[in-house]
Parts: C-alpha cells; sequence; structure tokens
C-alpha cells in the first residue's frame, strides 16, 4: 500500500512542477517573474560551464567570454540588423561557437593549471579588447537603448517580449529545450567518451580516443550555450554593459554549479535557484551577500562535495526526486 | 434605519481609506555611487537627499503625504543601476526615481524609467549630451546640467581671461563624457582662439587609481592649460598623485564640470592652485541655499556642500513644487508640469526646456583660492554664465520626444 | 621624461614582484595558484590604514601589517587549505577563491565602502629632481625594496635550512616526507610567509592608491601575467617578469595609450604559445 502511493506521488511530482511554472508568474507580482528570469539565464550558463567541468574536467574561469559576446552580438543584431530575437539567438549561438572553437584550440591543449590560467588570460584580454572596441561595445557606457523585439507567429497574438511575464514563459522555454539538448549530449557516446577523459586523460589517449578534438567539441558547445544565455540577458536587461565579460561574471556558473552539484545533471540548475535567492534575501537585509555566498560555497566545498543534490541524494526518499538528475556513472 | 446605519459605515469606511491613502508616503528611489573610487560624491548626495526629504515632511510632505526615500548603491556602472533601477520599480513599487551619477549609470535608468513608464530625475550629475539627445525620453528629465552647458562655458572662460594660453593638454576619463567634454571643450576653444594647439588628449579608465603612469606624458609636454573632467574620487586621487611630478607649478589646471569643489572639500590643505567650473556657488545669498548649507553644515562638520549636491537636494523640492502644482501624482500630469515649468532652486528660478527636459541653471567658473573663514579653499568671486547662454540649440541636439 | 617614465615602470615592475614572488612561490611549493592572493593584498593596505590610524606612524603598519596578513593566511591554510590536500587540485582552487568572495565583502562590512587613505610618511612626501624632473621621494622606495625582497629571498631559499627544506620538498613531496621532512609544516610556512610577502605589497602600496574594495581583483590577474611569463616557481623568472610587464605598462601608455591595457594578456597568452614553462620555467604544459 504505502509503495504505490509512493510511487504514484513520484510519478506526480514533474507534472505538479511543471504546472507550478506555468501558473507561477500569474499568481505573483511581476517582481517574481523577473527573479525566475534571472535563475533561468543563471541556470543556463552554469550548465553550460558544467559541460566542460562536471562532465570533462575542464575549469574555466573565463566562461564569462561566451556569455558577453553572446550578449553583445544579440544586442547588435537587434539594434542594428533587425528586431528579430531568432535571429538575434541564432547569430548569438553561431558567434560563440565559433570563438569557442577559436579560444579553445589554444586552451585545449593545455591541462590543469596552465587551462586555468590560460581561460584567465583569454578572459581578461576579451575584456580588454570589449573595453577598448568603443564604438561596438559601448565601453564603459554600455549598449543601452536595445530595441526589445516582439514575436509574430501567424495565428497567434503579438509575443512582446518586453512584459516581465511573457518573457517568463519565453525565456523558461527556450532553457528547457537547451537542457533537453545538453541531456542529449551527455548521454551520448561524446558524453561517455567525455567522461572518461575526465576521469583519466592518458588512459583514454591509450584507447586511442581523439582527446584533444573531444575537449574542443566540448568547450565549443559549451560556449554556444553560454552565447545563448548571453543572448537571454538582452531583452530581459534592455541593455548590455562589460559585466558580462568581466572575471567575477566567470565566477558565478562556477560557484552555481559547485554549489548544486557538479556530478548531477541538474545540479546547476538547483545551484542557480539557490544563489539567485539567496542573493535576492541577503540583499534586502544586509548588503554583504557575496560573504555569505562565499561561506556557504566554502562549506560546500570542504563538507558537500557533490553540492545540494549529492547530499540531498543521501536520503532514500529523494533519492528518486534526485533521480531526475541522476549520477551518471 | 438600517439604510442610515449602512451609510454611515460606507461612509466612514471611505473617509478612512481615503485618510489612509492620504498618508500612504510617496516612495521616491534614490540611486547615487555609495561605493567605489566615484563614490565620494554619492555619498554625500544621499546625504543631503534625506535632510532635504526631512524638511519637506516638516513642511508638511507633498500634498499632505509623507515622502520616503530608497536610497541605492548605483555604483556607477549601468550593469547594477540597471539591475537596481528594475528593482525599485517592480520591487518597491517607488512613484519616482532620483540621482544616478555618472553618465553610464544615468543612460541605463533612464533606459528603465522608459520601459516601466515612471519618472526619472536625473539629479547626480550623469552629464552625456545622448541623454537629453539621441536617447532622449518622455520620462526623463535632467536636473543637473548637460556637458555641453560646461564645455561652451569654459571654453569662452579661457578664451577670454587666458589669452596667453598657446598649448593645452588634457586628462580625461576614457568613457563618453569623459571625451565628449575634451572634444567639445577643444573645438570650442579653436574656435575662439584659432591659434591654439591641442595635444592629443591622454584618457584614463574610468574608476582608476594610478594615474602615475600618464601623468609624465602630460607634464612633458609643457602645456599652458591642462583640461580635466575627472570627478568625484578620481579629481583628487589625480590632484595628490600628480602633485609630486610638478604638474601645477608649470601649467594652469583646469578642473571642469563640478569636479572642482569635491577636490577642494576633500584635499583640505593639500589644494593646489587651479581653476574650475561648477554647477553651484554655496556662498551664495538665497533663503533655499541658506537653510541648506546650514544643515549640511551640521551633517558634515562644518564642510560645505560640493559638486552637485544642491541639484540632490533641489531635485527633491522641485517634485514637491511640481506635484502641488498640478496638484496630482499622475505623471502624464507631472510631465506636463516640468515641460517648460520654472522652479525654485537654491541658485536661483530655474526653467526646465520643454523639448529636451534638460534644466537651464547656472555656471559658476573662477579660480579656486585658500579661504580665512574655513579649513578648504573656496571659488573666490566666480563669473556666473546662465545656461540659455551657452545650451545647444534644440535642432543640435537630436533630441526627437516620442 | 623617458627616465621618470622607466622610474614609474620599475616602481610598478617591484610591486607587482612582491605579489608575483609570493604567488610563484606557492605554486612551486604547494602546486596551487593562490587565488585569494589579491585579497591579501588588499587586507594588507587596510590594515595598515588602521595600524596607521590606531598608531599614528606608516613605518609601525609597514611592519604590523603584513604580519597580520600573513596571520590570516595561516589560518586559511591551517583550517580549510590542508584538508584539500588530499582531494584534486580544483577543489583547492574553489576554496581559495570562495575566501575571495569573503575577504572581499568582510573588508567592506569592516572599514566601509570609501576609499580609506593612508598618509605617506613625513619623510618621504616630497619629491626628488631628476634630470631636471621632479619625481616623487616615496616611489622610490618602492623601487629600492624590490631587490633587497629579492635578494631576502634567494638568501633564504639557498642559505637557510629551512630555505632548503622547502625547496625539497617542492621538488618532491613524496621523497621529502620519506626523508623525514614535516611537509605540512612546510607548506604552511610557505603559505604564510607568501601571504606576507602580499601584506608588504599592499602595505606599500597604501599611501600611493589609498585602501579599496576591488583593489585585490585588479592586481591578481596583472601577478598571474608575471608569473606566467616568468615561469611558474621561479623566483627571478617573477622578478624579470615584473620588470618585463612593468616597463611595458609604463612606456606603453607613452607609446599606445589606447593598446596598454591589452598588452599584459596578449604578452601572456604569447608565452603561453611559444614558450609555456615561462621565460624562467622549468616543463610544463
Amino acid at each position: 500500500m504505502k509503495d504505490r502511493s509512493a510511487s504514484f506521488v513520484r510519478r506526480l511530482l514533474p507534472f505538479l512542477a511543471a504546472g507550478a511554472l506555468v501558473v507561477y508568474p500569474l499568481a505573483l507580482p511581476r517582481f517574481y517573474s523577473s527573479l525566475a528570469i534571472e535563475i533561468f539565464i543563471m541556470a543556463l550558463f552554469a550548465l553550460s560551464f558544467n559541460l566542460m567541468f562536471g562532465y570533462a574536467g575542464m575549469l574555466s574561469f573565463g566562461h564569462a567570454v561566451f556569455y558577453g559576446i553572446g550578449a553583445y552580438t544579440a544586442a547588435l543584431v537587434l539594434k542594428h540588423a533587425a528586431e528579430s530575437m531568432a535571429l538575434a539567438i541564432a547569430c548569438s549561438m553561431a558567434v560563440s561557437f565559433v570563438a569557442a572553437l577559436v579560444i579553445g584550440f589554444i586552451c585545449v591543449r593545455f591541462t590543469r593549471t596552465y587551462f586555468i590560467m590560460l581561460t584567465v588570460a583569454f578572459g581578461e584580454l576579451v575584456y580588454v579588447i570589449g573595453h577598448r572596441l568603443v564604438g561596438v561595445t559601448g565601453g564603459d557606457d554600455g549598449l543601452v537603448g536595445i530595441p526589445i523585439p516582439q514575436i509574430s507567429l501567424p495565428g497567434l497574438p503579438v509575443i512582446d517580449l518586453s512584459n516581465m511575464r511573457v518573457y517568463y514563459y519565453f525565456s523558461l522555454v527556450i532553457v528547457a529545450a537547451a537542457a533537453v539538448v545538453l541531456r542529449i549530449i551527455v548521454k551520448s557516446r561524446f558524453g561517455h567518451v567525455l567522461r572518461a577523459i575526465r576521469d583519466s586523460q592518458q588512459r583514454a589517449l591509450f584507447l586511442g580516443l581523439n582527446v584533444r578534438r573531444h575537449l574542443l567539441l566540448c568547450y565549443a558547445l559549451a560556449g554556444l550555450f553560454a552565447g545563448l544565455a548571453g543572448a537571454l540577458l538582452v531583452p530581459f536587461e534592455g541593455m548590455v554593459s562589460l559585466e558580462t565579460l568581466h572575471f567575477s561574471t566567470s565566477g558565478n556558473p562556477i560557484i552555481v554549479s559547485i554549489l548544486g552539484g557538479t556530478q548531477f545533471f541538474l545540479g546547476p540548475v538547483v545551484g542557480a535557484a539557490i544563489f539567485i535567492l539567496v542573493k535576492d534575501t541577503v540583499q534586502n537585509v544586509a548588503e554583504f551577500w557575496m560573504l555569505w555566498m562565499g561561506i556557504i560555497l566554502v562549506a560546500t566545498v570542504m563538507f558537500l562535495p557533490g553540492g545540494v543534490v549529492g547530499f540531498v541524494a543521501r536520503f532514500k526518499p529523494f533519492r528518486s526526486a534526485a533521480g531526475i538528475a541522476k549520477k551518471e556513472e | 434605519m438600517r439604510a442610515v446605519a449602512i451609510a454611515i459605515c460606507l461612509v466612514l469606511v471611505c473617509a478612512v481609506t481615503v485618510f489612509a491613502a492620504g498618508q500612504e508616503p510617496v516612495k521616491i528611489g534614490v540611486m547615487y555611487a555609495l561605493s567605489g573610487p566615484l563614490g565620494v560624491l554619492g555619498t554625500d548626495q544621499a546625504k543631503v537627499s534625506k535632510i532635504a526629504a526631512d524638511q519637506i515632511n516638516k513642511e508638511g510632505g507633498i500634498l499632505g503625504r509623507p515622502v520616503e526615500l530608497l536610497i541605492r548603491d548605483d555604483e556607477a556602472s549601468p550593469s547594477t543601476a540597471a539591475r537596481v533601477a528594475r528593482k525599485l520599480v517592480l520591487e518597491d513599487k517607488v512613484n519616482f526615481i532620483v540621482g544616478a551619477n555618472g553618465s553610464p549609470a544615468g543612460m541605463s535608468v533612464a533606459e528603465v524609467a522608459s520601459r516601466f513608464k515612471t519618472l526619472y530625475l536625473s539629479a547626480g550629475g550623469a552629464m552625456t549630451e545622448l541623454m537629453t539627445g539621441k536617447n532622449c525620453n518622455r520620462y526623463t528629465f535632467r536636473i543637473n546640467h548637460s556637458g555641453a552647458q560646461f564645455y561652451r562655458a569654459d571654453a569662452t572662460y579661457v578664451a577670454s581671461t587666458f589669452p596667453d594660453v598657446k598649448t593645452v593638454a588634457g586628462i580625461n576619463p576614457d568613457y563618453s563624457y569623459g571625451h565628449e567634454m575634451w572634444d567639445g571643450f577643444t573645438s570650442e576653444l579653436k574656435k575662439k582662439k584659432p591659434d591654439v594647439q591641442v595635444v592629443p588628449g591622454v584618457f584614463v579608465p574610468m574608476a582608476e587609481k594610478d594615474y602615475t603612469n600618464y601623468i609624465a606624458s602630460v607634464v612633458d609636454k609643457k602645456p599652458d592649460l591642462v583640461y580635466s573632467v575627472l570627478w568625484s574620487g578620481s579629481g583628487v586621487a589625480f590632484v595628490k598623485q600628480a602633485k609630486p611630478y610638478g604638474m601645477f607649478d608649470k601649467s594652469r589646471f583646469f578642473l571642469a564640470a563640478a569636479a572642482l569643489t569635491t577636490a577642494m572639500t576633500t584635499l583640505g590643505n593639500d589644494m593646489v592652485r587651479m581653476w574650475g567650473s561648477e554647477p553651484e556657488d554655496w556662498q551664495m545669498d538665497n533663503p533655499m541655499n541658506k537653510r541648506m548649507v546650514t544643515d549640511w553644515m551640521k551633517e558634515s562638520g562644518g564642510k560645505p556642500p560640493h559638486a552637485y549636491m544642491g541639484h540632490s537636494y533641489a531635485t527633491l523640492f522641485i517634485l514637491k513644487q511640481v506635484i502641488e502644482r498640478v496638484k496630482s501624482f499622475d505623471t502624464e500630469k507631472i510631465i506636463a508640469g516640468l515641460e517648460g515649468g520654472t522652479f525654485d532652486t537654491p541658485w536661483g528660478k530655474m526653467t526646465i526646456r520643454k523639448g529636451d527636459h534638460q534644466a537651464m541653471g547656472k555656471i559658476f567658473i573662477g579660480e579656486a583660492m585658500p579661504n580665512p573663514k574655513y579649513q578648504f579653499w573656496t571659488l573666490s568671486n566666480p563669473k556666473v554664465i546662465p545656461a540659455e547662454d551657452v545650451s545647444l540649440p534644440m535642432s543640435e541636439t537630436g533630441c526627437v520626444m516620442k | 621624461m623617458i627616465l621618470i617614465q622607466f622610474l614609474n615602470g620599475l616602481s610598478t615592475a617591484m610591486l607587482l614582484f612582491l605579489l608575483a614572488s609570493g604567488l610563484t612561490l606557492i605554486f612551486g611549493v604547494l602546486r596551487v595558484i593562490n587565488f585569494a592572493h589579491g585579497s591579501l593584498y588588499m587586507l594588507g593596505a587596510y590594515f595598515t590604514y588602521s595600524v596607521a590610524v590606531f598608531s599614528g606612524s606608516y613605518w609601525v603598519s609597514l611592519l604590523a601589517a603584513p604580519v597580520f596578513v600573513a596571520c590570516a593566511a595561516g589560518l586559511i591554510e591551517r583550517f580549510f587549505l590542508r584538508r584539500l590536500y588530499v582531494r584534486e587540485h580544483e577543489f583547492q582552487l574553489l576554496l581559495l577563491y570562495s575566501f575571495v568572495l569573503i575577504i572581499d565583502d568582510a573588508t567592506k562590512a569592516f572599514w566601509g565602502t570609501s576609499i580609506r587613505m593612508v598618509p605617506k610618511p613625513a619623510a618621504l612626501t616630497g619629491s626628488i629632481e631628476i634630470l631636471g624632473r621632479a619625481f616623487p621621494t616615496y616611489t622610490l622606495l618602492i623601487i629600492g625594496l624590490g631587490p633587497l625582497v629579492a635578494l631576502a629571498l634567494f638568501l633564504a631559499l639557498n642559505g637557510t635550512k629551512i630555505g632548503r627544506q622547502v625547496v625539497a620538498a617542492s621538488l618532491d613531496r613524496e621523497a621529502a616526507s620519506a626523508v623525514g621532512l614535516n611537509v605540512p609544516f612546510l607548506y604552511s610556512v610557505v603559505f604564510v610567509f607568501g601571504a606576507w610577502l602580499s601584506g608588504v605589497g599592499g602595505a606599500v602600496v597604501a599611501p600611493l592608491r589609498g585602501a579599496s574594495p576591488g583593489m585585490g581583483m585588479e592586481i591578481i590577474i596583472m601577478s598571474f601575467a608575471v608569473v606566467i611569463v616568468g615561469g611558474l616557481g621561479s623566483i627571478w623568472g617573477a622578478f624579470l617578469g615584473a620588470l618585463l610587464l612593468g616597463e611595458v605598462l609604463a612606456f606603453g601608455t607613452l607609446i599606445v595609450p589606447n593598446l596598454i591595457v591589452l598588452l599584459p594578456y596578449a604578452i601572456m597568452i604569447l608565452i603561453f604559445l611559444v614558450r609555456p614553462q615561462g621565460l624562467l620555467g622549468r616543463g610544463g604544459g
């Protein structure tokens, strides 16, 4: 009897969650929609990072490069080419992918410490270039006055992306779709090879796998999805600034993934929610939310190497909920 | 009987609601740079805003409603300003936003104001042409000056006061505002003195702390005049670092556009010989100014207000004046009241131009001198130029108000 | 003017060396990049401010502040970092990064967000005339400090018993442990000493630029560049790298002011491509 009702609840859970996600913006004021959108964008950014780190073992401290490039590309498209979100997103992903291929080509030749330092170097280099290219990026002033597009699909009412509630659904759909694609990548043969490389590059080489090519493609895909996250930022904020390329922005997906759990697919998503919620709550009460974030992070690194999801998964009743974010062997 | 009782209850309920609404505070989001090297100015602007709000509430509030300030740090950064402004509008549901230090932050807030149809009054010194030019919008009003008002006044003053100036160099912050001011000043100066030699301008990153590498390149050109709009903490740091390199001994230093008074009040006796242009004169003799200066000196321990503090103070009073004039909190009515309206300020009466929402204040230019009455220098006998004389004509602003 | 700019470059170089030497030393022995190095530098500046206010003397703070920084670093190493030596390097890096967040915000909470100015010591406030041009006396102090520190480090590592033990531990941890050296203790010594150097850097820079939030972030990446260019683990490499980048920054500001900020990172990447172990480093990739 107990088993059947438990499994009934277990199967109902995803539907309840989906239902909550759908009803959420309608039930609460606009501010809560904007909070959720921040979580979606951060989640995607972190998922893209974790593809590199959790699955392939590459710790990049310069991931903001692709996030920022995606954001600026989308902004420039909307401002100068056409007020089309589809075009902006497509261009962002393409440009970020190519940039990641170029930078990745140099970076993946190195391992561990040298890889990390190189990503930091590129991060700074791109930031500084962005700062200098005032004509393109607006420099310290940033890009303002970006028209927020509307989407007209035949037969449907016009979708006004400048409306917070509407944008909530839009970004939810995009991020969910991206997550599905990432899940497919991770469960494919490619994903298995990445994990083999993460566990031991030497062994992978001996098995005849082309380590460098796999890592490069992984890096480039991570860049592509980071670019998508950056593109989503543009209609939300209505502007883009150099902050998107800054070293501290590179730190965010790292913090978020560690918090949630790098060995779980949805770990970064959980981490993103915690991160944004802690930030918002603390900011209302005190100014120093980074302090608390740092403390939480130290605790996580020292005592919860599996992140929050890893911690929760230890308890039997929750194991199935974590099952959606199941540990990949 | 029952009908009468119900009627009385309804009347009471209505009265209570109206009374409660009347007591509901007017929420004003106040954004300034409270941290970082540019925070010197912002923190004081936030404090003087509090003083203004307290005074307004002492006088009965605005149309009977008390003023409540929500003070936030914009870090002089466009991304922080956008986020903070959005939060003020969506979560805190403010009625108005004032402030924003620096053009990048100011432009960001203007965008948010336009998107969410909330009134924004720039009082933090965001002086880029764009705000009342190409990017002007219906919901943004600029109470502080536009950069053009300053550089045109500066060029006029320099040309007439220093006829012997042959070489001009500049050291300015490397963003829109710094470039606009340098380009504007030098082109206006050349119009008046075609024989002037302009050395290529030196630009430093916005919140730079180490000027030593840049100083040599300026000093070495032996300019007669050095023009700078390094404001708030940047100006202070620059003066301190440049002094031992001998910069102020050989060249006249012109610290323009509201940067001088901050330098004077912060440097005290570390001050060096220089000139500058200011948006206010705290020594002016009018009742509103005297009251502000007295209240501020109590708070600051005898230091006078500097840079745009008077504007921060005045902006809240301008809101009070316009709302009481149109007798409404309706945004559209307030916009109509602000456009072309004339208001009392610590520097006299000031009008806001309808076409671009730019306020027409005054510019005070002169030399900084030690003042025996105080621990710091002051602007002595400044020349007063009305902004109307030096503003860009509407046709040149590029503003098309939608 | 060239001489003045060269001297400016030297002072920047010496400051960078103070930080880079600690960074490279820590990496050479503990094999971890100390992300928190910039934050320790910032703490050095803030402690200098507080001690100067308390004691009224800059020289006292120059002595005391770095010691306080070293203590803070000691606590971090002993109670946190040490427990992660058995785990992968990434965790150690992440821990140090977390401390960056903590220290940066704690600094704002404790000292406030406005810049804290530290007055120069009275003896060094003026300027000296060099070839007809004025040059700040205080900056000359910084220039003199660098080579002194380099020499002291060299002597310490080669001339003292503990120095040689440190070098041994850096070459081969297991062998050092096998011959009876207390490796965890040596690690602590190195980490604390590296932090002390960072604190000296902060103390020295405080009168010039004051103590401000975010100053750690600004210098850390430049220090990484110096360390990479010089070679991870090489002290003389750090010296050379600091000289190179210090002068590049100084003269770059004169020649190519628009591109100046780019140069250090471009050079860093170039070194990675051409000679990944740095100018004086040993093995890498």
